[in-house]
């Protein structure tokens, strides 16, 4: 077992518990929490000054393909085993012709990797694309992470529009683009998920496929006005997502048939997997855009049906099916079931759905996220704990995909940027939305977004991807208070001890298009060592000896 | 900071109308038409005598802009107008602009303004509720829903909304028993029957949820609602450009009667636009030519010089009994008013019908000209220089031919012009003659190949044959001309009999091949 000891601040005890008031201080970094609140976030974004030197070019042309709006994610990953974790920017280019098209020209921009090379609570980053052998010149839109061929190293999928691109890390900070056939499927992938679906040990691969789209096949679409705008998903062919089993060796085998869901075309966009009817088995719940939303609930032998509808989770309460982009799968409310956040369109609302044992309640509107969603459209998303008090509060990464009224009339080229938000958990499972003139009110194309812990402080920091734009890294510089960080396989859950909830599951995938932290942080209200239950993927249940607080523990299934 | 907006976007609309004059015009600018809106509201206002004729000004604009689902617009008119004059009217509306913009709890204010300023207004009270309950005030959002449902007790959708309360408040059997009222009053409207499969999910009863479901599956239809104020605006929004492009997609189905419907209504909204007459017209003439003359007439009193509407009298006129002269005149002056070729194809037809050959000789020559590769151009220049006897045609059907190789037409007239003209002398001449004319009659019997075969007899000196083949034909008009060429001991003077439907092009014939 090894440990990390990391905080880059002291941790100092902090009550938790249900509060009315919640302070938020978004934007200096000296900014101090406000006297007499006992909920504090303090968000301030650092992505320049930490180097993340980087642009997402969508490849627009003023045709208003809708392609460009879509991509793209960002994954969180620690490439060289040092501890800390590295950024992935997902790049997207120059607008292939079609789906089958392989780009680019030598020249054109790439996915960024950046090492993280923080030290003394400063956050810092450098750009080690090209010493590390990753050249992902796709048109990128999303990215997967997991250990796909065992050796202890993170590999990371790319999710394309065009063939897919896998990535194996060889162990010495590089990476090799594995030829999988099987896996350069040349459908718009947008999310991918790492889940193990069959109890091997090895972490199989689900891919969220959205339309059939080319620009031979673009259309025009204007509003209602007559003015220029981007087409709906329903103006092309939705197509069908793909299951890839891994047969070992970063080798996968397209299993989609035979798993059952290959039949089912549907414009995916966000997908995560957990075990959502407690059955023992990996589920997958995938965000569909304008379309009943599917659970793909594991039925053993690498076999799934779709009991979304019956779990009442495929609809919103009325029935209607909503244009589902992110999604994030947490047992929020702390009964030990997996309850699911959806970002969705403006006018509609995102929608929380609270897991009763199998079957969902939309139960937006009672937990206060109804009425502040609406005039958003969400992306990436993520359910963190902003402000270390122990509950899980929600952040949504915004940015249009119709012209925003007001800044087309000011000419605004891509005038579809709006402010990003995070609601607050009072403690009692309702959400405030924290507004106020800090970093999150800054309006971007805001798409992916990637929660991890950067500076190994016991927190949870934010990186935002923006849409033909810079990326935005949200430092959480919220009092501590003491936690447990554990780095376990993925799929394995955990429960501190005497606490039989909430259900944590290791996993990278949720939100959109990207690639979360895999690592576990658990909120104490002890400053002293926990012992911690562990169901590992393979089944097996075991306790861990008490584990020292404030720093990350490493644990693998011999433990 | 509403009315400096609107300011500003007015601002903004002049300065693209200027732009556009000077080629500087982007996509993302508003359109012109949005800038004469601007010009007409700002006279409007201008007329406008006191705040409440203002507000009227700035409401209607508001209820326009809604109609176009430009809500940011509409909101910032709206709230213009109750700067001006306050009334429940436009609170209500800017509080709907809001809420169907997403801004749910920003249209709660102008909801309880509504329903202080009109208590009788169920629609504001009932999306007072529902807004109240998305901002998930339950207790606040059933006292609205009651006061609705108290102004429409037999209103399927505000039980409905009252349910949602109780699932809120979590009291799932009050909420089956109103959702079964619900549904005993609107049965058809299945959003209702999936609420009570939910409901009974959460109340453990999974059969009965299943079977919910299942009870009309794709069904998801809201309860309707009687808000006299938003049907205003719906009515605003069937907007001469959407009928437009609904038409466009009934045409690209198929759908021939509901594209010219749409066109109908798109015509009744904007009966000064010339374009949409034009288009109606155009669809009526190509798909129902009986309807189409006194559109295509109405078309041209309200636009004498559209050159379109000229052209489509043109066309609706080409069969009709007794008007060819007409059709002829219009025509013409279609093409004065603009040289289009798909117009002069249509006047080189009627000139060929009405036997006016030199005037279709010259219209063929201008579009061979123009356009040099389209052989049935060719062919037809041919046909009206042998229709006026003029040998002159033999070159153009050769070039017609080389143009497109296969065409039968084409091979069987020029079969018939080459004999006449004298082009099948010399045995080598003669021999391929023959040759070609045996071999259209393999591939396709029929009076016209045989007659064609006793040309060229003729013209090799097979006067038996020729006659015995005419004979056995007659009375076909080619053979008779035929036989009496024979007994005057020389060859017709054209490949075809004058009555001939040979000489009449494709434009003209009783079913029309081409569009207008």
């Amino acid at each position: 077992m090894g440990s990390r000891t990391s905080p880059a601040k002291p941790p100092h005890r902090f009550l938790c518990g249900g509060f009315l008031f919640a302070s938020v201080l978004l934007a200096g970094s000296s900014a101090a929490a406000e006297e007499g609140s006992a909920s504090t976030v303090r968000l301030v974004e650092v992505a320049a000054d930490a180097g993340l030197d980087f642009r997402h070019v969508n490849g627009m042309t003023g045709e208003r393909w809708i392609l460009e709006t879509v991509g793209a994610g960002v994954g969180v990953l620690d490439f060289d085993g040092d501890g800390l974790l590295d950024i992935w920017l997902v790049q997207g280019g120059t607008v292939p012709e079609d789906a089958s098209e392989h780009a680019a020209a030598p020249d054109a921009p790439i996915d960024r990797l950046f090492r993280n090379v923080s030290a003394d609570g400063q956050l810092r980053f450098l750009d080690i694309t090209d010493a590390s052998g990753v050249r992902a010149n796709g048109y990128g839109m999303g990215i997967a992470t997991g250990d796909v061929d065992g050796d202890g190293d993170t590999d990371v999928f790319l999710a394309n529009y065009g063939p897919n691109q896998l990535f194996e890390n060889v162990g010495d900070g590089r990476f090799r683009e594995v030829s999988d056939p099987a896996l350069r499927d040349a459908e718009w992938s947008v999310s991918a998920s790492f889940a193990d679906i069959d109890g091997d040990g090895r972490l199989d691969l689900y891919v969220a496929n959205y339309l059939n789209f080319t620009l031979r096949a673009h259309k025009d679409c204007p509003d209602l006005s007559g003015r220029p705008s981007y087409c709906a998903p329903t103006a092309y062919p939705a197509v069908s997502d793909r299951l890839y089993q891994n047969l070992g060796k970063a080798r996968f085998g397209d299993i989609s048939r035979s798993a059952g869901i290959a039949d089912r075309r549907a414009p995916a966009l966000g997908v995560a997997a957990h075990d959502f009817d407690g059955d023992g088995r990996t589920d997958f719940y995938v965000a569909n855009d304008g379309a009943a939303n599917h659970l793909w609930l594991g039925q053993g032998e690498g076999t799934f049906r779709d009991g979304a509808e019956l779990a009442f989770a495929a609809f919103n309460a009325n029935g209607a099916p909503e244009a589902g982009m992110g999604v994030d799968a947490e047992d929020y409310d702390g009964d030990c079931d997996p309850d699911l956040f959806i970002t969705h369109l403006a006018t509609e609302t995102n929608t929380l759905y609270v897991n009763h044992g199998g079957w969902f309640s939309d139960s937006t509107a009672g937990a206060g996220l109804a009425a502040s969603s609406g005039p958003y459209t969400g992306f990436g998303t993520g359910w963190i704990d902003a402000d270390n008090d122990g509950d899980l509060d929600l952040f949504s990464a915004n940015g249009a995909v119709f012209p925003v009224e007001r800044q087309r009339l000011a000419g605004d080229p891509y005038p579809l940027r709006q402010r990003n938000q995070l609601w607050v958990n009072d403690g009692a499972g309702i959400y405030r939305e924290l507004k106020g003139a800090g970093a999150l009110d800054t309006e971007e194309v805001s798409r992916g977004a990637a929660f991890a812990d950067l500076d190994n402080d016991g927190d949870t920091d934010i990186v935002v991807s923006n849409n033909s734009g810079p990326p935005r890294l949200y430092r959480n510089d919220a009092p501590t208070t003491p936690w447990i960080g554990l780095e376990l396989p993925q799929g394995t859950t955990a429960t501190l001890e005497g606490e039989p909830c909430p259900v944590r599951r290791a996993s990278t995938d949720g939100s959109y298009a990207s690639a979360n932290d895999p690592r576990l942080l658990f909120r104490l209200t002890r400053d002293e060592p926990h012992r911690v239950h562990l169901r590992w993927p393979d089944g097996r249940n075991t306790t861990t000896a008490p584990l020292r607080p404030n720093r990350y523990h490493r644990l693998n299934a011999k433990q | 900071m509403a009315r400096a907006h609107f300011s500003q976007l007015v601002l903004v609309a002049i300065l693209a109308t200027a732009g556009d004059s000077h080629g500087l015009k982007t996509r993302d600018q508003p359109d012109i038409a949005t800038g004469q809106v601007e010009f007409s509201l700002e006279r409007r206002l201008a007329a406008a005598t006191t705040p409440a004729e203002r507000a009227t000004v700035w409401g209607n604009e508001g209820m326009l802009l809604h109609a176009q689902r430009r809500l940011g617009e509409a909101q910032d008119a709206y709230h213009q107008a109750i700067d001006e004059h306050e009334s429940a009217r436009w609170r209500y509306l800017h509080g709907v602009a809001l809420a169907e913009s997403g801004a749910l709890a920003e249209s709660i204010t102008d909801f309880r303004r509504a329903v202080v300023l009109a208590p009788d207004n169920m629609p504001a009270w009932y999306r007072l509720g529902t807004a109240l309950l998305q901002a998930g005030d339950a207790a606040a959002a059933a006292t609205a829903l009651e006061q609705a449902r108290v102004l429409a007790p037999k209103s399927a959708l505000v039980l409905a909304a009252l349910a949602d309360v109780s699932i809120l408040l979590d009291e799932p059997k009050e909420a089956l028993a109103l959702l079964s009222a619900a549904f005993r009053m609107e049965p058809e409207a299945g959003q209702l029957a999936y609420k009570i499969a939910s409901v009974h999910r959460r109340l453990g009863h999974v059969a009965k949820a299943q079977a919910w479901l299942e009870r009309d599956p794709g069904n998801r239809l809201a309860p309707t609602i009687d808000d006299p104020i938003l049907l205003e605006v719906a009515s605003l929004s069937r907007t001469p450009r959407f009928y437009r492009m609904a038409a466009d997609w009934a045409l690209a189905r198929g759908d021939v009667g509901a594209a010219i419907d749409a066109l109908r209504n798109a015509v009744s909204l904007a009966p000064s636009d010339v374009a949409l007459h034009e288009r109606l017209a155009a669809v009526l003439a190509e798909h129902a030519p009986r309807e189409a003359l006194a559109d295509v007439e109405r078309l041209l009193e309200m636009a004498p010089d559209s050159a379109t509407g000229w052209r489509l009298l043109a066309w609706v006129l080409r069969l009709a009994p007794n008007a060819s002269a007409r059709a002829a005149q219009a025509a013409a002056r279609s093409l004065a008013l603009a040289d289009l070729p798909a117009t002069r194809v249509l006047a080189a037809a009627l000139a060929m019908r009405d036997g006016r050959f030199d005037t279709a000789m010259s219209h063929y020559r201008h579009l061979t000209e123009a356009q040099p590769t389209e052989p049935h151009l060719h062919y037809w220049l041919g046909m009206s220089q042998l229709a006026a006897g003029d040998c002159q045609g033999v070159p153009p059907l050769q070039e017609a031919l080389r143009l497109h190789a296969e065409w039968g037409e084409a091979l069987l007239a020029l079969a018939r012009a080459e004999a006449i003209c004298g082009e099948t002398k010399g045995p080598d001449a003669l021999s391929r003659a023959t040759a070609r004319a045996a071999a259209l009659l393999r591939a396709r019997e029929g009076p016209d190949t045989r007659l064609t075969l006793a040309f060229v007899l003729l013209a090799a000196g097979d006067v038996e044959a020729a006659a015995d083949i005419a004979r056995q034909q007659a009375p076909h008009p080619d053979a008779t001309m035929l036989l009496e060429a024979i007994d005057h001991d020389t060859v017709p003077n054209t490949p075809f009999a004058p009555e001939s439907a040979w000489w009449i092009p494709p434009e003209i014939r009783l079913a029309p091949e081409a569009s207008p």
